[in-house]
């Protein structure tokens, strides 16, 4: 059917115009989403590859622990520390993409301000990663009944520099190629993960298990002070777009 | 219901206007759908919520149908500034779809003009998918019949 028949048909069927529509949207008593229909919404929004790629790094590594091929369980964990940069990768992206696409009038539009937007996302990626992590460090756990706060802190140091270093990144950047620089931290992180966990196995004994809760400490405290920055911004964002509406 | 509702008034009170053809009342009519609607909540966060909105719309103007008096469709096609070609080919797909049996002028408002997916249609019609294409694709053939072909290419 031609573009041009589809929308002469959408104007065949006009009527006159409503004389008390004004007055009876402004009056009328609808009923209002709650903050929970909010976040469920902002699941939708989310993209698919987010949740893809944390599986498709996780799952492997938990059939290969679970298949007892190995009987070097923390052997296994630099192979699951150097992926979980890119898990952070995706959730980092995700919550740029609003932001580099300019989608400001998202908080003129909605009901929920533009930083209650990035908030409810981080909130929902930031809580699929603790359940992931937590699945993972009991896995190796029952099976190799490796330390939980050693395996915990192994594997949240390479992910929250990661973290770190996009958010700071992104802060600082106003680039819509932003995304490309994440995914070189992360490919950047990942490397250096792997090849220090190999090259250097006593990084991971007990002997050097202080640094790494150092390490866990700042880098904890760098990301969510880059968290607060990033959401900062947003409200920054809105000013710019009402001074070029 | 995420959709605006603005939006979704105009498009009601069309619908409305088109089942009874009678201003004033279409939008009472339109405005008693959306009071109904607000008033069962439970309907909005679940199923297809558009689709019961046009339900409810539909049954009101049957009810109505059935006491109101009939209007003459007024043809207020003179927006000032449209062009000449514009207006010749409005005026001659307005009068082609006219033809076309009410059940199908139903169809195409809810398909091209409130722009409902052939799911919702269904559930608002009671049709099988396969009816609604059915309707839809001879409605259109049929309009290619009486349309010059000038008109829609």
């Amino acid at each position: 059917m031609s573009k041009k028949l589809k929308e002469t048909l959408k104007t065949a069927f006009d009527a006159p115009m409503p004389i008390r529509k004004s007055e009876f949207l402004l009056s009328v008593n609808f009923p209002k989403s709650t903050r929970f229909d909010f976040l469920l919404a902002q699941i939708g929004y989310i993209r698919k590859r987010v949740w893809i790629v944390a599986l498709l790094a996780i799952i492997p590594a938990l059939m290969i622990l679970f298949s007892g091929i190995t009987e070097n369980v923390l052997g296994l964990v630099w192979v699951v520390s150097s992926l979980l940069p890119f898990i952070a990768l995706m959730g980092i992206t995700e919550i740029a993409r609003s932001a580099s696409h300019n989608m400001a009038e998202l908080e003129i539009s909605c009901k929920y301000s533009f930083s209650h937007v990035i908030l409810a996302r981080l909130g929902i990626i930031g809580f699929t990663n603790m359940i992931m992590f937590t699945v993972v460090i009991a896995s190796f756990r029952m099976v190799g009944g490796v330390d939980v706060l050693r395996l915990g802190t192994y594997l949240f140091v390479p992910f929250l520099l990661t973290c770190s270093l996009s958010l700071f990144a992104l802060n600082r950047l106003r680039s819509k190629e932003s995304a490309y620089i994440c995914g070189g931290i992360s490919c950047f992180v990942s490397i250096c993960n792997a090849f220090i966990s190999n090259q250097y196995r006593s990084a991971l004994s007990n002997e050097y298990m202080m640094f790494w809760v150092i390490a866990f400490c700042v880098l904890l405290i760098w990301t969510v002070g880059e968290i607060i920055k990033l959401i900062r911004k947003t409200e920054e964002y809105q000013w710019n777009s009402s001074l070029t509406a | 219901m995420s959709v605006s509702l603005q939006e979704q008034y105009d498009k009601i009170y069309k619908y409305c206007y088109f089942k009874i053809k009678n201003a004033t009342l279409a939008e009472d009519l339109t405005q008693e759908t959306f009071l109904r609607f607000f008033s069962q909540n439970n309907y909005i966060s679940r199923g297809t919520p558009l689709a019961y909105l046009y339900t409810i719309a539909k049954n009101l103007c049957i009810d109505a149908y059935r006491k109101a008096i009939e209007q003459p469709l007024s043809e207020d096609i003179s927006d000032g500034d449209a062009a000449i070609n514009t207006l010749e080919t409005t005026i001659s797909v307005k009068a082609a779809v006219a033809t076309l049996p009410q059940d199908v002028q139903e169809i195409f408002l809810l398909r091209f003009s409130s722009e409902l997916s052939v799911k919702e249609i269904c559930e608002i019609t009671g049709l099988s998918r396969f009816a609604v294409r059915r309707k839809i694709n001879g409605g259109l053939e049929k309009l290619k019949l009486v349309i010059r072909e000038e008109d829609y290419l």
